[in-house]
């Protein structure tokens, strides 16, 4: 048996049948990541020990009969921006390299609740600013499919950790396609539920009105189990939604195929997408089609604001989130510096990567005295717009279907010089944050040259059952989920 | 002509509370210009008698009871400042000599 390519469900199950440990299972893994992740770099930390002594906790508990929780023995990869109390959480930032964390983010602490394995902490652009792992403090991660091809990010090292086989599922955060993106490139399925549906509490911030937590897994049911365990409203995040959190893995099969009207943008699929992606993608429709669903073209007329509504938004969100970081409280101190400001100002632009400068800076410009109303205000009331047509869309269509990405990955420093460049990495992704819709991405084909190309199922607010559902049936009828690369 | 110059794009790091290198300066430069003008397609969007979104969801206020509940201690705090004493965090003057 490949321990290394087993669902959640077939984990716990086996467990229980003791057709293997939960040390074995471990172990298995543990080697794995020895062998392969030197290659691809996609953690930053490998909790071998932790893992270890959480297995050996889990062997006790089947050992004695107890109930096992529905995450028995799913070892998973986290997102190194996810807080995990007493083990070490970088954010990939010279900023929090040495900082080890007194308490837990609630997403992941719901995830440890239900006995799943923490494996370790995955690379990410530093803070989660970036698209390639290219912003990362400390290395890039490579995408496993072709190691001199970037994974995607920000959740990149999640991505490659999760499309090598080095855990059973990860956890990424989605701000402007952080999860969708990098799932895409690596021939993934991944979940960006509606804003407030997952917890932020104890995921460092970017953009708090943007800001999604999610999973990344090969299949659809995985997916539909995670959010279940992980969504649902938290205390400590006021932003939380109270909408109950459905049985989503019970409810698979309830959004039939049959005339389904599934919406096709057409301002994501005219200029400026990939031939080859816009072809996969259309296939995927045609797949859907075929089972008695109806393809219905519709326009989403501010598209093309999206992207500038996006890197206004954003970097002033960032730029207040950022403000907290003081060299003081927690993180890298300059030493020997004269004064409280300069003290700040040295450690600030000593310890911060040029991503978080560019963007706290962006931000800080927009929310200036002269510039707020030019370039906040109006970034904030364009968004409304953006809303409103999605709003609309979902009115004549039960569903959006439109590509992940523009393109399919691109070589590792081809746009590292060019921010602007690497911003329109988002331009498909980005909108449906700017809305806070769910989003499901799922892999849908290769490239002639091998790379993996996702597509997006976007469903209205808290329509997380309708995507699981329509993904599910999806991957029922395609095996693109099942690909792994040679490594 | 660009909306930043270098008076303020140094300005904005001051702001900031950014220190940048020369060889930072020169590159943000060009950098941040080019985001910056992007901005400007802002402009052709029709936003009159548009409200601004600052989040999507419905919600507001959302009050709790003002309860007393267990929290991080101050040690547990203090563990990750890079200097202390006496049980505070110890900060640089606020005031130049």
């Amino acid at each position: 048996m490949d321990l290394n390519n087993l669902t959640i469900s077939q984990i716990r199950q086996s467990l229980r049948q003791k057709k293997f440990s939960a040390v074995e299972l471990v172990n298995a893994y543990l080697s794995r990541i020895k062998k392969i992740d030197p290659k691809i770099k996609a953690f930053i930390t490998v909790t071998d020990s932790v893992a270890l002594a959480t297995a050996k906790k889990l062997d006790q508990k089947i050992k004695q009969g107890k109930k096992l929780g529905r995450l028995a023995g799913a070892v998973m990869a986290v997102k190194d921006i996810y807080l995990t109390k007493g083990i070490k959480t970088t954010a990939a930032s010279q900023v929090l390299k040495n900082y080890i964390p007194p308490y837990s983010s609630t997403v992941y602490r719901r995830l440890i609740d239900q006995d799943a394995v923490l494996i370790g902490k995955t690379n990410t652009d530093a803070f989660a600013f970036g698209v390639s792992t290219e912003n990362s403090g400390f290395f890039t991660t490579k995408n496993p499919w072709n190691l001199n091809i970037v994974p995607g990010g920000s959740s990149g090292g999640s991505a490659a950790a999760l499309s090598a086989n080095l855990c059973t599922f990860a956890l990424g955060t989605d701000t402007g396609g952080s999860i969708r993106q990098p799932a895409s490139f690596c021939g993934l399925s991944g979940i960006k539920p509606t804003y407030g549906r997952n917890s932020r509490y104890g995921i460092t911030a970017m953009a708090s009105s943007f800001d999604c937590p999610g999973a990344f897994a090969r299949h659809v049911n995985d997916l539909a189990l995670l959010t279940q365990v992980t969504a649902g409203a938290d205390s400590h995040d006021a932003t939380t939604s109270t909408t109950p959190v459905p049985d989503y893995p019970h409810l698979l099969d309830q959004t039939k195929l049959k005339s389904l009207k599934i919406g096709l943008p057409r301002e994501y699929l005219s200029t400026g997408i990939d031939s080859q992606v816009k072809k996969l993608v259309l296939q995927a429709a045609a797949t859907l089609k075929k089972q008695g669903a109806s393809l219905i073209n519709i326009s989403l007329p501010s598209t093309d604001l999206s992207l500038a509504v996006y890197y206004v938004l954003v970097p002033s969100e960032i730029s207040a989130n950022m403000a907290r970081y003081d060299g003081i409280r927690f993180g890298s101190s300059k030493k020997d510096t004269k004064n409280l400001l300069s003290h700040y100002m040295e450690t600030r632009g000593k310890y911060m990567e040029s991503e978080l400068k560019r963007r706290i800076i962006i931000g800080t410009y927009a929310l200036s005295a002269g510039y707020y109303d030019a370039y906040y205000t109006k970034a904030a009331k364009v968004r409304t717009l953006i809303k409103n047509e999605f709003a609309t869309a979902l009115t004549k269509v039960d569903v959006i279907l439109a590509p992940v990405s523009p393109t399919p990955a691109w070589p590792i420093g081809e746009k590292v010089n060019d921010p602007l460049k690497m911003y329109m990495a988002d331009v498909y992704t980005c909108p449906v944050n700017v809305a806070g819709l769910p989003s499901l991405a799922l892999p849908c084909g290769f490239t002639d040259k091998k790379l993996p190309v996702g597509f997006q199922l976007i469903g209205n607010y808290f329509e997380e059952t309708k995507l699981f559902s329509l993904g599910h049936q999806f991957q029922q009828l395609t095996d693109y989920h099942l690909k792994s690369p040679s490594l | 002509m660009s909306s930043l110059n270098l008076k303020s794009l140094r300005h904005t790091a001051r702001l900031a509370r950014i220190k940048l290198t020369p060889s930072e300066e020169k590159v943000f430069l060009k950098q941040l210009s080019s985001v910056i003008d992007y901005f400007k397609i802002l402009k052709k969007a029709n936003t009159k008698n548009i409200k601004p979104s600052f989040q999507i969801i419905d919600t507001a206020n959302v009050v709790r009871q003002d309860i007393v509940a267990p929290s991080l201690s101050s040690d547990q705090v203090l563990a990750t400042a890079p200097d202390t004493q006496d049980g505070y965090f110890r900060v640089k003057s606020p005031i130049s000599k």
